[in-house]
């Protein structure tokens, strides 16, 4: 691919791990194929998608509470799987989208859940409450992406990952 | 690939060997009942090595610390060994190398208790 080149792909999934290990395999793979993104940054985006398709499945599609998930036993994951085959849970889907070139990775995920707040998100990571569950994803989603934006609704995430000036220096 | 832990002990330290990924679902439980077990098994001085963990989102960082703040309350301390690129990455971003202490290697680490 030229510099100017890209490819766009969308991928509609349920909520399965199946499905969603599989489509963070395909996003690799688009990133593989352009030739020049590093390992640091392919695992950077990888992170992204990881936490954006966990936020989509677990607080999107199967509005599983973060306070569930932060009790010591695994009430939260048993949640997840009994909602998986309930309605309204089991029909609801997850738009992956990406559109990746030589230099820019452009990706949005977007579910069919109820939303939240952008606004009420933590602003940064309290040393002391490592334990928490809510928010953090968000706050690594924005440490390894150069944009991150979300739509009014709060069920669609937007993030994008340029190239580093220092990485393409070091080639 | 889903997590994998092989728990031996050594001079009195009990080195979990994990290895795939540690993320939400059945990862993060198998961690957090191995971390139980031990913890009612009085077993409380407790190396993580995580030399084949290949990934970790917030989800298992959140467990960690779960599981290390179990262990702490028991009067014991979790250790940390040999983090991978993007494991190390995590738990630097994250802020836990600031609660927990991580060595480049299981031997040093060990020598540490």
């Amino acid at each position: 691919l030229s510099d100017s080149s890209s490819t766009s792909v969308e991928h509609v999934i349920d909520s399965s791990t199946h499905s969603v290990r599989r489509v963070l395999s395909q996003m690799e793979e688009l990133l593989l194929q352009t030739g020049t993104w590093t390992e640091n940054e392919r695992l950077d985006i990888q992170l992204a998608l990881d936490e954006a398709l966990a936020n989509a499945v677990y607080h999107g599609t199967l509005e599983i509470e973060p306070r569930l998930r932060a009790r010591p036993d695994n009430a939260a994951s048993e949640m997840a799987k009994a909602r998986r085959s309930q309605a309204p849970y089991c029909h609801r889907r997850i738009r992956v989208s990406a559109t990746v070139s030589p230099s820019e990775a452009a990706y949005e995920i977007e579910d069919e859940g109820p939303g939240f707040d952008p606004a009420a998100l933590v602003q940064s990571i309290d040393l002391d409450d490592l334990e928490r569950f809510t928010g953090r994803g968000i706050l690594l989603i924005r440490s390894v992406m150069d944009e991150v934006s979300f739509n009014a609704k709060g069920n669609r995430i937007r993030m994008v990952k340029r190239r580093s000036v220092d990485e393409r220096a070091s080639e | 690939m889903m997590l994998q832990i092989v728990a031996t002990e050594t001079d009195g330290v009990t080195v979990l060997d994990l290895s795939g990924r540690l993320v939400f679902g059945e990862e993060s439980d198998a961690l957090r009942e191995c971390m139980g077990r031990l913890v009612a098994q009085n077993k409380t001085k407790v190396l993580m090595n995580f030399q084949d963990l290949t990934f970790v989102d917030s989800s298992g960082i959140g467990t960690l610390m779960a599981a290390s703040s179990q262990v702490k309350k028991s009067g014991g301390v979790v250790k940390l060994a040999s983090a991978v690129a993007q494991v190390d990455k995590v738990l630097r971003l994250t802020g836990v190398v600031n609660v927990l202490e991580l060595y480049s290697t299981k031997q040093e680490a060990m020598a540490s208790f």
